[in-house]
């Protein structure tokens, strides 16, 4: 075996060299953008593509039709990367977690985190009392039921009522505020366009009477 | 074994070619580069609104000048919340370049049976011209008048006539004349409220038109949205491509949608229903561009940058997150999210019962954002 001839070797090596910096620069670049200081996400990144297709179903979709407008292809796009790490739901939703608008089972829960929020300085007795005349009056400003209970507040009116659907009072928690009471609260229900939305929040004035109290603007 | 003409050439030769390859792949690669910063994207109508209908509503209140020249203090905006509150911008509907609704928007008949919440019979005043009832009225339009208060207005609103409830123009037309009835001063807050009122006879309802006002004069009329950059468009178009998809507790991962778990605290068992969850909608969007997100909405806030409340709408881009929650401040006690796509419109599965669809932002416990997205 020769020894290489060093006229040839040199040549090579710088080829060898400009090859090596080419794929450099042509190859994959690091990510050299700044970051906001605070501002890294505890989302993580990889590369494992996803699955082409989503689980199958087990029941039958909703009948509710999709947006016209829009695409409803469920297919992820092929190239993109998905974490392979991610923690599924089974393993992190806490059974028993508020879902928004989550039905009238989750409203007495609703109301103690909410009573917890706005702690009250009625008696129990009190409260609850509050709390029904609260109920009603409130009823009667959304769907116009019962208004003619409180003539000085709900006054005769020629004016039409397009009445707000599906209402219930979620939540509610009273303070004393000179001589009145400030009544807070949240209610679910349809505005006139079917917008259905719960946990609306409200607030009532109620002055004192002989026999309890009555709403007062 | 290398060809004769090409060992002529030598390394030089060779290192100009190379040298030639990487210049013409440097400079695709840069024009590369410009291609993937955020193209001018458009992802929404100005504040949520068609354009068509925000067109009327500035038309509209052009002509209170002529129609009633003592009105004061009408502004689109709150033309644009009585049509929210009335029929979400006619949505669902087309609207005509001549501003002409179909198919035409009736509310429920008005015979008192309690639908819609009607339990005082309104007889028929139009004998079914605009509601196609001749017995009972029902409001129409996407302000949703009465047959006979639009009449009333009919004859100033066009005067050569033709005026219908169910155009757009006329609809705006008609509202801010009567909003606006003898002269009006809507920046005096009891006239205001007492012009709403007269609309719907409810507290509830005035203060709901408010809000909306609010939130539309905040966005702007003028389509001040920051375009989506190309990953946000992935995203956004990651979870469209979802819409119709019902709501499940638990349900929706990084690869789709997927049964969910049980129960949520109103009792909805996700093991039933294949679908995604508020949070497991923003995993799976968001894993498209490989950003892997933590599974609850309340943890999700705290990925990226924190976007406070306090700095509203206008603070956010496309692409960005939207919480919801009690409290502004109080991250654990967050129940919902969404992926905010610009002009006061997210993408949400919004609760058990519902579908991933898009809506306005909720105008009451906003939570503030989070950006992921650089």
């Amino acid at each position: 075996m020769s020894m290489p001839d060093r006229r040839v070797m040199l040549p090579a090596l710088g080829c060898a060299l400009l090859v090596v910096i080419a794929l450099a620069l042509l190859g994959p670049r690091p990510d050299h953008r700044p970051r906001t200081a605070g501002a890294q996400p505890t989302a993580t990144m990889d590369a494992t593509p996803p699955s082409a297709e989503p689980p199958p179903s087990l029941t039958a979709p909703s009948t509710t039709p999709p947006d016209s407008t829009t695409s409803t292809s469920a297919s992820p796009p092929a190239s993109a990367p998905a974490p392979t790490a991610a923690p599924t739901a089974s393993q992190v939703m806490p059974s028993g977690a508020f879902a928004a608008g989550d039905g009238p089972a989750a409203d007495p829960a609703i109301e103690a985190q909410f009573q917890a929020d706005h702690p009250s300085d009625l008696s129990p007795q009190d409260a609850a009392q509050v709390r029904a005349l609260t109920v009603q009056v409130w009823m009667a400003e959304t769907t116009g039921q019962g208004r003619d209970h409180w003539p000085a507040y709900f006054p005769p009116t020629q004016v039409p009522l397009r009445a707000y659907t599906q209402v219930r009072v979620q939540a509610v928690s009273a303070h004393t505020s000179g001589e009145r009471l400030i009544v807070q609260l949240l209610w679910a229900g349809a505005d006139p366009s079917g917008t259905y939305q719960d946990r609306r929040p409200a607030i009532l004035s109620l002055a004192r009477t002989a026999t309890g109290w009555e709403p007062v603007r | 074994m290398i060809p004769k003409r090409l060992r002529r050439l030598g390394c030089s030769g060779l290192s100009l070619l190379l040298l030639f390859a990487v210049s013409v792949i440097g400079v695709v690669t840069i024009f590369e580069d410009q291609s993937s910063a955020p193209a001018p994207t458009p992802v929404g109508d100005a504040a949520g609104i068609p354009q068509r209908m925000m067109d009327a509503y500035k038309r509209a209140v052009t002509a209170m000048s002529t129609l009633s020249p003592n009105c004061r203090g009408l502004d689109w905006a709150l033309l644009a919340a009585i049509a929210q509150v009335e029929s979400t911008q006619a949505q669902g509907h087309q609207i005509a370049a001549d501003g002409l609704i179909t198919p035409p928007i009736i509310g429920p008949v008005l015979n008192g049976s309690g639908a819609g919440g009607n339990t005082t019979p309104v007889l028929d005043t139009d004998g079914g011209r605009w509601d196609g009832n001749s017995v009972y009225d029902a409001a129409v339009g996407p302000m949703q008048f009465l047959p006979s208060t639009f009449t009333g207005m009919s004859a100033k609103i066009r005067p050569e006539g033709g005026a219908n409830p169910n155009n757009i123009d006329d609809a705006a037309m008609a509202a801010a004349l009567y909003l606006c009835g003898n002269g009006r001063d809507l920046n005096d807050q009891s006239q205001l409220f007492a012009a709403i009122y007269q609309y719907n006879a409810s507290t509830a309802y005035v203060n709901e038109v408010l809000d909306w006002r609010r939130r539309f004069a905040a966005l702007g009329s003028s389509g001040s949205n920051v375009p989506a950059s190309q990953k946000a468009q992935k995203v956004i178009d990651a979870a469209k491509s979802q819409f119709g998809v019902p709501y499940s507790w638990g349900g929706g991962d990084a690869n789709g949608k997927s049964t969910g778990v049980c129960c949520s605290k109103g009792g909805q068992d996700g093991r039933t229903v294949v679908g995604f969850d508020c949070s497991g909608l923003m995993v799976y969007a968001f894993a498209q561009v490989g950003i892997n997100l933590p599974r609850l909405a309340s943890d999700q806030a705290g990925a990226g940058t924190r976007i406070p409340a306090s700095a509203g709408l206008a603070a956010l881009q496309p692409g960005d997150m939207v919480f919801f929650g009690p409290s502004p401040t109080n991250d654990p006690a967050i129940y919902h999210v969404g992926l905010y796509i610009g002009g006061g419109q997210m993408i949400a599965a919004p609760r058990p019962g519902s579908v991933v669809r898009q809506e306005a932002v909720w105008n009451y416990d906003y939570a503030g954002g989070a950006r992921v997205l650089s």
